[in-house]
């Protein structure tokens, strides 16, 4: 398989996009599954947070213990600009900030 | 407490020592160096402190504060105005209230010539020569009390709107920031605010600051910056969260982790649009409306 780390310019040790992004899909489905008490794979990726029945304390929470696993900064308000687990997942591997240290703490976290 | 001070509209001084002492060196490690506790103001990619001088800068200048003139700071915080008014604007005389105790001490230590510093709420005030101008910002917040009916909330509103009336020289300025409720009711202010964070304190809408300010001030000016304070609140945290441990030593895990929450929850609140933030330039009323 191709890694990040094999390709030129990209981050020593780093994952590819795809594979940090499933990363953080599988835990956001982990962690929606243990607060709504159902199973991951049945937290649908698609389903909008406030679906789910999130509110903004739960949002607040959620977007702080996902800070804390991918060491860097996730904005509070992320989950209502990037509804879905799909889409915030998304924007957090590619956010042009924070993505270099993402892709590489993800790595360390395998 | 004496019997007057019981009948303060709003926030008892208690309530507000609650919040505003937790510690004048724990809010150190997040706000900026001139400890300027409220909404900020951008033109661009300022910092933190920059926007913060662009924000009392505004007001001051909404205030129509001119070189010797008699300012009055309702809420006063640390300090930050009062001295930017010296410093930048030349007033002659300063007076800031605040019943936050570990703040006005903080303002007397500043050891600003002309300025006092008072342990008082607006209600208290006894004003013998009237004010040239009156900035108020982050404390309107504190004028109301979730319990209360919208009759008596108006009310007491309407009371602080007739004490500037009554403090300010004829052709004298109010700049007033706050908080208000935009996209959302009184009955979703949120229990974890109400309970662990600003006690018996309650938000104005926009529609009952006009409504208390009729016949007394005329808005001049008027702009709603609800994504700067987003954008503050963003700064707070990351400041915070970067001395998370000097925090905790300072005010215990419990109390940072409930700052967290806030400051994160004021930043969903504002980006969202359930919250706005409001600067206001009031033109007092001079003449009383013809028969």
């Amino acid at each position: 398989m191709e890694t990040a780390a094999t390709k030129p310019g990209n981050f020593d040790g780093a994952l590819a996009l795809e594979q940090a992004e499933v990363m953080v899909i599988e835990w956001l489905q982990q962690y929606l599954g243990e607060l709504l008490d159902i199973e991951p794979d049945d937290v649908d990726i698609d389903t909008p947070f406030d679906r789910y029945g999130l509110d903004s304390s739960a949002a607040v929470g959620m977007t702080g213990d996902l800070s804390a696993w991918i060491g860097a900064a996730v904005d509070p308000a992320a989950p209502y600009d990037y509804p879905s687990i799909r889409q915030l997942s998304h924007a957090m591997v590619t956010d042009a900030k924070n993505s270099a240290v993402v892709l590489a703490n993800l790595a360390s976290c395998r | 407490m004496t019997a007057i001070t019981d009948s303060i509209p709003g926030t008892a001084p208690e309530a507000i020592q609650y919040h505003y002492d937790v510690g004048n060196d724990f809010y150190s490690l997040w706000l900026d160096p001139t400890m300027t506790y409220s909404c900020a103001l951008w033109y661009a990619d300022e910092d933190l402190q920059a926007a913060q001088l662009n924000k009392i800068d505004w007001h001051l200048r909404h205030a129509n504060v001119k070189p010797g003139d008699k300012l009055l700071d309702v809420g006063c915080g640390w300090g930050g105005l009062l001295s930017r008014a010296r410093e930048r604007f030349g007033i002659g005389q300063g007076v800031g209230l605040s019943l936050s105790e570990e703040q006005v001490t903080a303002v007397r230590e500043l050891k600003l010539p002309n300025v006092e510093a008072r342990l008082e709420s607006w209600f208290d005030h006894q004003v013998d020569v009237p004010y040239d101008a009156i900035v108020s910002i982050g404390a309107f917040e504190h004028f109301a009390r979730i319990d209360q009916n919208l009759e008596s909330k108006l009310a007491g509103y309407r009371q602080f709107f007739r004490f500037c009336h009554d403090a300010l020289q004829p052709g004298g300025k109010l700049s007033l920031q706050t908080i208000s409720y935009e996209n959302s009711k009184r009955e979703d202010f949120s229990p974890f605010f109400a309970e662990k964070i600003f006690p018996e304190s309650d938000l104005p809408y926009m529609s009952e600051i006009m409504a208390a300010s009729q016949g007394l001030f005329e808005v001049e000016e008027l702009r709603n910056d609800r994504h700067h304070y987003a954008r503050t609140l963003r700064s707070w945290l990351a400041n915070l969260r970067e001395n998370r441990d000097e925090a905790i030593r300072m005010v215990g895990k419990e109390k940072v982790a409930e700052f967290e929450k806030y400051l994160a929850l004021m930043v969903v609140g504002f980006h969202v649009g359930s919250m706005n933030l409001t600067r206001i330039q009031f033109a007092r009323v001079n003449k009383h409306r013809m028969p």
